[in-house]
């Protein structure tokens, strides 16, 4: 603070004696007075003299210096322009006592020499640089010649600028100028660190501080090379870079050499780096140990990547870029066995990294990428159990840098190859180095690419490899063979300093495993919704699987199976209903196989065994009872086919059956979608299974589903199934119905009855009169819709009754215009004269407390459309039969 | 007196790495363009002279490291500017929400007198990589008008094929000329005693270069 307090102090002073002079100065000018300005411009340049600024500061007063020396160069060009000659000025600066401000005025007017054409710009270059020797100040010769080089920066002899000539001199001549004063600068700079100090720590660090805050002055040196237009990358090669390399290995200064090495790469141009990468990254392994290599190299990758993917042919692949990379980075790591295992790892994820960018596809970088980092593992855990034996401490483990960069190898290539990562044979081993949540998350990571590159998993050695990589995100997982405490000690060592979500996360899992949760509300919901979103994704990779052959369809699914089955019972929510769904997709294309056997077979055999096809039905009921499980296993052959239609249906059924328990609203729902397949297969032979599936959802629903909203949505899912069902037998059919409709009048609430007991109706008269082949039970019918009315007549209460006598009554047109014989005119005029009756009760009272309510609007509004309907119907011209019938209603 | 009387405009050309603001100064003063990256070390400057109304002008342009850890000597040049220009790339969303970044780093550090008038210019460069254009034209027009009572004027360029550079920068110029109109402090010594220069002054006009 003191400190700060006192270079505000210092600078203002220095700044007010800077104006001052400046003031002095060009008053001189203005008196044309030679001898003043020189005067007053040098006293002001003595400022810069100063040792008591900190270099931002002194920055600040160089700023103002330049400021004022423009005017000074001003006034020199107007006395060249009235034919002064130069030579006398650039002579007479010299005289001025001080060297450093000396320094300043010469390079001013060096400026305006070289520019005034006067003299060879090479010649005048030559002498500034030599003569800046003069100034050993580290940062007043930092400043000093960072004066020079914005001087000179537009009179360099390059080509294609006046400058250049015989006499001027070439570009030569122009990058030698700045190679001499970017190494006098980088002298300098480097000087700083090695000037005596007392070795206190404190002042080592502020010295630093300085070289930090002072490196821009030698960079913009490199800057200035690669601003010539005369250098091609001939050039560069031959001439430029070697010698920056040598002034930067030579240096042997490891602030230098880190900053050096990075403005090199960021300061040229792509093209300059492509021409030159053996000699750069042959001078990166001569580094002195403290230089963070990797940064350097990463940056030249980021470089040459960002170029190849822009110019995909820039670079010729004869370079062999990749190759060039990785031979450094071995040398670099037999030269340094001092690089801790996470350097190792973070190396070659960089090279990965690059791998992936400038050489999409190429699967050997990355699997060579990936194998060092298990080999270097594998070295590592084998030492560490080497130790063990003696101290027998925890397992190998990684810690949690280790974990982050293993993270980042493993899920960097998964975006781009997705489904490919299967045949990269080190993914999976580098996988087994990694804690079970790493490997969740890098599960999860690759589920995701794979969905995102539409890829389909089409052979059973990539759905086992596939399914065994994301194992973590399918279970829990397994109890360590470890003590509860080694094993806490483990997972501390592991979390570290991760991020403190994924720390509490580890904590969270740990914790419900060993004491059975007691987290928070919030956690405890983050988890569960993770957990959630997860278990959907693994889902859908049922959808991923895909083989022309049935069989080999089945199979993936049946892997798939295996593996969901292992993970906790909560979880099968999430997994089985696409098993299932897809199981029952490829019913359908197994049942084509099927029927287009069966074809042949008759064909084939049709004389021989002219009666089977008809006795088939009841032939594979036998099979059914014959004892193989619930729904029979014996199989019609298909040629070439092993697993049939039967089969499939045996797995939903064990599927579901383990479902069940857990998830009983979901396995009912699945079981009908089950039966309404079944159903679809056309062939008495399922009729059975389909009756089986029904008769599993029945049962759910008698034991488990309780809630009235569930019991609702229940029973229409059920009656939608009777309703598509084709093949039971009438038997069956009349007693499923039976059973629907007792369940439906045994609702708790009575709209509920009301309702759903008059949807039941429509089972017992599917279809229309004349139609055939449909099961028609009229009688059931109004029995059905007179216990609907009966029902609705005791909801006055809830004063929903209205409401529930128009719907029934539209119940009975549908039955009346279908031509249900049991639904006659008599029971619609009733009926309309019933409600009319109501209505009229209502109004009598005075206005139900639902009168002028929108609700009460809505409800006669329906029930005037009911009537409007019955009414155009009775005029309707184009079906007379139905029009006269219709005006037997009396509205 | 003669060689006082010429105008000076310093500009300062801000924004992020690789949006374009060396080739946009090479473009506009060198007439030259170099596709490749090349990154900018501190920041210095390039001179050019034009005619204004018929007066002379030289535009000190300032061209700076995008990058901050180019940047280790501080923000000392922003002193003294008279326009600001401020480049993003309009293929690159961030460095177009970093603007606002750049506006208040300028004006923080160059302390202009009157900073809510203090003339900046906006330019979206890479104009002619239309189709690859990530920061459509509106987000940009509202970001303007958001700035001070009038919108910044702005412009979308191509330092690659020179489109609307030079015109970006002779309307610089113009706000500067008006900036300047409106008086610039000059120092003055308190006392003018030659033999005793030193004399200490209590405050600084204010605004002083």
């Amino acid at each position: 603070m003191a400190l700060n307090i006192d270079q505000t102090k210092f600078l203002e002073e220095a700044m007010r004696k800077v104006k001052e002079q400046a003031f002095y100065m060009k008053h001189a000018m203005d008196n044309e007075d030679l001898k003043g300005t020189l005067t007053h411009a040098s006293d002001m340049l003595r400022e810069l003299r100063t040792g008591l600024l900190t270099p931002k500061s002194y920055y600040e007063l160089y700023m103002k210096v330049l400021d004022e020396l423009r005017y000074v160069e001003d006034y020199f060009t107007g006395l060249q322009k009235q034919g002064k000659p130069v030579v006398e000025l650039y002579e007479k600066v010299q005289s001025c006592g001080n060297v450093l401000p000396r320094l300043y005025l010469l390079i001013t007017v060096a400026g305006v020499y070289i520019k005034s054409l006067e003299a060879p710009a090479r010649d005048i270059l030559k002498d500034l640089v030599e003569m800046s020797k003069g100034v050993q100040h580290p940062m007043r010769g930092l400043f000093l010649r960072n004066y020079l080089s914005q001087v000179s920066r537009d009179k360099l002899p390059d080509v294609g600028t006046p400058y250049e000539g015989e006499e001027g001199g070439s570009v030569q001549d122009a990058y030698e100028f700045i190679l001499q004063n970017f190494s006098e600068a980088n002298r300098l700079w480097c000087r700083m660190q090695q000037q005596p100090t007392n070795a206190h720590n404190k002042e080592k660090k502020r010295r630093e501080k300085e070289r930090q805050e002072l490196r821009i002055l030698v960079g913009t040196n490199l800057v200035r090379l690669s601003q010539l237009q005369g250098v091609e990358a001939a050039t560069y090669k031959e001439h430029i870079l070697p010698r920056l390399l040598e002034q930067v290995v030579q240096c042997k200064d490891t602030l230098a050499q880190s900053y050096l090495m990075e403005c090199i790469v960021q300061v040229f141009g792509d093209e300059f780096h492509i021409a030159t990468l053996d000699l750069f990254l042959a001078a990166c392994t001569q580094l002195k140990e403290k230089v963070n290599v990797r940064a350097i190299l990463e940056g030249v990758m980021d470089r040459l990547a960002t170029f190849a993917e822009a110019n995909p042919a820039a670079i010729p692949p004869h370079l062999r870029t990749f190759d060039m990379f990785n031979t450094c980075v071995s040398k670099l790591l037999v030269e340094r066995p001092g690089y801790s295992v996470v350097e190792v790892l973070r190396l070659q994820a960089s090279l990965l990294n690059y791998a992936l960018h400038s050489f999409p596809g190429n699967l050997e970088y990355l699997n060579l990428c990936l194998g060092n980092c298990a080999t270097a593992l594998a070295d590592k855990r084998a030492a560490h159990q080497e130790q063990a034996v003696i101290v027998a401490p925890l397992p190998f483990a990684l810690d949690s840098e280790g974990v982050e960069v293993v993270e980042r190898l493993l899920t960097l290539p998964l975006a781009c190859l997705a489904l490919k990562v299967l045949e990269l044979p080190h993914f999976a081993s580098l996988l087994e180095f990694l804690p079970w949540a790493s490997r969740r998350q890098v599960g999860v990571t690759l589920l995701q690419a794979v969905y995102n590159s539409r890829a389909k998993l089409s052979n059973l050695e990539s759905v086992e490899k596939l399914l065994e990589m994301v194992v973590p995100v399918i279970k829990e997982e397994p109890p360590s063979v470890l003590g509860s405490e080694e094993a806490q000690a483990l997972r501390r060592q592991q979390n570290g300093e991760r991020g403190v979500e994924d720390a509490e996360e580890e904590d969270e899992t740990g914790a419900s495993r060993s004491r059975g949760g007691g987290c928070t509300g919030s956690t405890e919901n983050g988890k569960a919704r993770r957990l959630e979103e997860e278990q959907l994704l693994l889902g859908r990779l049922v959808h991923v699987m895909a083989s022309p052959d049935t069989d080999m369809h089945f199979r993936f699914l049946a892997v798939a199976r295996r593996h969901f089955s292992e993970a906790p019972k909560d979880r099968f929510q999430y997994t089985f209903p696409p098993l299932v769904l897809a199981t029952l997709q490829l019913v359908r294309r197994v049942r084509r196989r099927e029927v287009a056997a069966e074809g042949a077979d008759g064909n084939q055999e049709g004389d021989t065994q002219g009666g089977r096809a008809a006795s088939e039905g009841a032939s594979e009921q036998v099979a059914v009872e014959d004892g193989n499980g619930v729904l029979g296993l014996k199989k019609r052959d298909v040629p070439g086919m092993q697993f049939g239609c039967r089969k499939l249906f045996q797995a939903v059924h064990e599927m579901l059956t383990s479902l069940a328990p857990h998830f009983a609203n979901l396995a009912l729902k699945l079981f009908l979608e089950a039966a309404q397949a079944a159903d679809r297969c056309e062939a008495d032979a399922f009729k059975l299974i389909s009756y089986e599936f029904v008769t599993q959802a029945f049962l759910l629903y008698e034991d488990e589903v309780t809630d009235s909203k569930t019991q609702i949505r229940a029973l229409t899912a059920m009656i939608g199934t009777l309703l598509q069902a084709r093949h039971f037998d009438e038997s069956d059919y009349d007693a499923l119905s039976t059973k629907v409709t007792q369940y439906a009048a045994k609702l708790l609430k009575k709209p509920d009855q009301c309702r759903m007991v008059a949807l039941a109706s429509h089972l017992f008269f599917v279809g229309r009169a004349d139609e055939p082949g449909h099961y028609h039970d009229p009688k059931r019918v109004i029995e059905c819709l007179q216990r609907s009315v009966k029902t609705a007549d005791m909801c006055m209460a809830s004063s929903q009754h209205m409401h529930l006598f128009v719907e029934v009554l539209n119940h009975y047109l549908y039955f009346y215009e279908c031509g249900c014989p049991t639904v006659t005119e008599k029971y619609l005029s009733a009926l309309v004269a019933f409600i009319n009756d109501k209505r009229n009760e209502a109004a009598l009272v005075g206005g139900g407390p639902a009168e002028g309510s929108s609700r009460a609007a809505e409800i006669e509004a329906y029930y005037k459309n009911t009537l409007d309907y019955i009414r155009l119907k009775k005029t309707q011209t184009d079906n007379k039969e139905l029009a006269d019938r219709f005006s037997a209603i009396q509205v | 007196m003669a060689h006082r009387k010429k105008v000076l405009f310093k500009y300062i050309i801000l924004g992020d790495s690789g949006v374009g603001k060396t080739c946009l100064m090479n473009q506009y003063v060198q007439k030259r363009f170099d596709k490749t990256y090349k990154a900018t070390i501190g920041a210095d400057f390039l001179t050019k002279d034009v005619m204004m109304d018929d007066k002379l002008v030289t535009l000190q342009i300032w061209d700076t490291a995008g990058q901050e850890k180019f940047q280790s000597l501080g923000q000392a040049f922003y002193r003294g500017a008279d326009v600001c220009m401020l480049v993003y790339d309009m293929t690159n969303p961030k460095s177009f929400d970093n603007l606002e970044h750049w506006r208040t780093d300028f004006l923080h550090n160059a302390s202009p007198p009157d900073p809510d008038n203090f003339p900046f210019i906006v330019l979206g460069n890479k104009a002619d990589l239309e189709a690859d254009r990530k920061v459509p034209k509106h987000k940009a027009l509202t970001w303007i008008k958001s700035k001070g009572p009038k919108p910044l004027p702005y412009f979308e360029t191509s330092a690659k094929d020179a489109t609307r550079v030079e015109a970006a920068f002779l309307e610089a110029a113009q706000l500067a000329l008006e900036q300047v109109s409106q008086e610039k402090d000059d120092y003055f010594p308190d006392t003018i005693n030659l033999s005793q220069p030193a004399t200490r002054r209590n405050a600084e006009p204010a605004g002083c270069c």
